[in-house]
């Protein structure tokens, strides 16, 4: 190339490059950065929301088959990781070997919630227990679609096992009156932290049965929890905190998979996952609701 | 695979601090407008951020970020167009600011995609190879658009601008 050509196209490349953002234009980008990194997170955390709800909906529905109908229950005892329920006696560690599958499980025994609820009937530490296996049951069905995964894109059985996956499911109780007990089901899955999930669970004592925001608050408990929370997220507004308009994914009412719990003065008090009302500096946020 | 997404959307984040001078004057170089220049880079950095979870492999961050700039840019450009048709439009004044009027001229002239394997190959210093994975086009076609492109600024072509650097 002869030396006019070269001193032509560098001079054009000088220009070209005198273009730069000004200070007050990388600003701008840099939060619309921070702008997109949040506003992904929120739809990560929409996505494995509604992937664990319909976990939830199925394992409830599997959960009244099995007991209303003996030949599952029966069936059920013959799948190694499920086992009998009544033969669990303390915490312990399942280790599924079958298929290959090379995960563990942690759940916690009966014996070990009966020693917990003091007091209680063997049909409340049975529940808790239920509820116990039932997460884990869900857990080890997103191990297996993962494993699945990773084995079709590639991935061998020796680095599968060098995951070392585990699933622990805990539970724990946050209130007890004479009438009713509220507790948690919390289960980690280390691979997941997206559908790490906390479940609230109240127990009406005296007929033994879960207790339903109906139950509690009558027919009509739609509208009166939606017309309360409305309230109370104006007067806490006034008072400085932040909630999502409903526009940008906000609270627009509750449906069924809303989480409450029932406090010792015997109100429900609504619970709102991290990011699901407010910003997430603001945690979980709660709502109690007098009846 | 949770995991992998993460690593492959900080990488995003990392290349897009370190480069958005190349977008930005990329984007300029069609616009000549530094406002529209300005929310290319922006609303390209945004959708590569959101939809990071889509790009499989993060060796390709650097091409992919390019060629959603491009398409911003490309969109830009075409509205743009659109509502200038029917006005009286004026190119006076920004020729004066280079210093090789007709080699400007060329490359303003030239189909968007033969004027950004210019750019890209001699200001960017891209391979021709990474150029092909920013238009979605094989490297033969990239390198006929380089020799229509640099014919077109009467410029003679050796082995030393071919090569990948």
């Amino acid at each position: 190339m002869d030396k006019t050509n070269s001193e032509k196209l560098n001079a054009l490349r000088k220009e070209y490059e005198n273009m730069q953002m000004n200070s007050e234009q990388i600003e701008s980008l840099k939060s619309v950065i921070e702008d997109a990194k949040q506003e992904k997170g929120r739809e990560r955390h929409k996505v494995m929301m509604r992937r664990c709800s319909t976990a939830a909906a199925v394992a409830a529905a599997f959960l009244v088959v099995l007991n209303t109908s003996p030949v599952v229950a029966n069936a059920m005892e013959n799948i190694p990781v499920l086992g009998s329920v009544a033969r669990i006696l303390t915490f312990r560690t399942y280790v599924q070997e079958n298929d290959d599958l090379s995960i563990s499980v942690d759940i916690p025994g009966v014996e070990m919630i009966s020693e917990d609820t003091n007091g209680l009937t063997d049909a409340v530490n049975q529940e808790i227990y239920e509820l116990c296996e039932q997460y884990s049951r869900e857990a080890i069905a997103r191990a297996e679609e993962y494993k699945k995964a990773f084995l079709e894109t590639g991935g061998t059985q020796e680095e599968w096992e060098a995951h070392n996956i585990a699933i622990k499911v805990d539970y724990a109780i946050l209130s007890q009156t004479d009438d009713y007990l509220s507790f948690t089901v919390t289960g980690s899955e280390n691979w997941n932290s997206g559908c790490n999930e906390t479940r609230y669970y109240n127990l009406d004592l005296r007929e033994e049965k879960l207790v339903t925001l109906e139950d509690l608050l009558g027919e009509d408990y739609v509208n009166i929890v939606n017309a309360d929370i409305q309230t109370q997220m104006k007067q806490r507004t006034a008072t400085g905190e932040v909630f999502f308009d409903p526009g940008e994914g906000g609270f627009t009412g509750i449906d069924d998979a809303v989480k409450f719990y029932i406090n010792q003065a015997g109100n429900p008090v609504i619970v709102f996952d991290k990011y699901e009302v407010a910003p997430g500096s603001a945690g979980m946020v709660e709502f109690e609701i007098d009846r | 695979m949770k995991h992998k997404n993460r690593e492959t959307a900080k990488r995003i984040e990392e290349i897009l601090l370190e480069n958005y001078d190349r977008y930005y004057r990329l984007a300029y170089s069609y616009t000549q407008n530094e406002a529209d220049a300005q929310d290319i880079v922006q609303n390209g950095a945004y959708k590569a951020i959101l939809n990071s979870d889509s790009l499989k492999n993060a060796e390709y961050a650097k091409t992919w970020i390019y060629r959603i700039m491009l398409n911003e840019t490309f969109t830009v450009i075409k509205k743009q167009r659109e509502s200038s048709l029917g006005e009286i439009t004026v190119e006076a004044g920004q020729e004066d600011v280079y210093e090789d009027i007709d080699l400007q001229r060329a490359l303003n002239s030239m189909s968007r995609e033969d004027k950004a394997v210019i750019e890209l190959r001699f200001f960017e210093e891209l391979k021709l190879s990474e150029i092909a994975e920013i238009l979605g086009e094989n490297v033969s076609t990239i390198k006929s658009r380089l020799y229509r492109g640099l014919k077109k600024m009467k410029l003679e072509l050796t082995d030393a601008w071919q090569c990948e650097s």
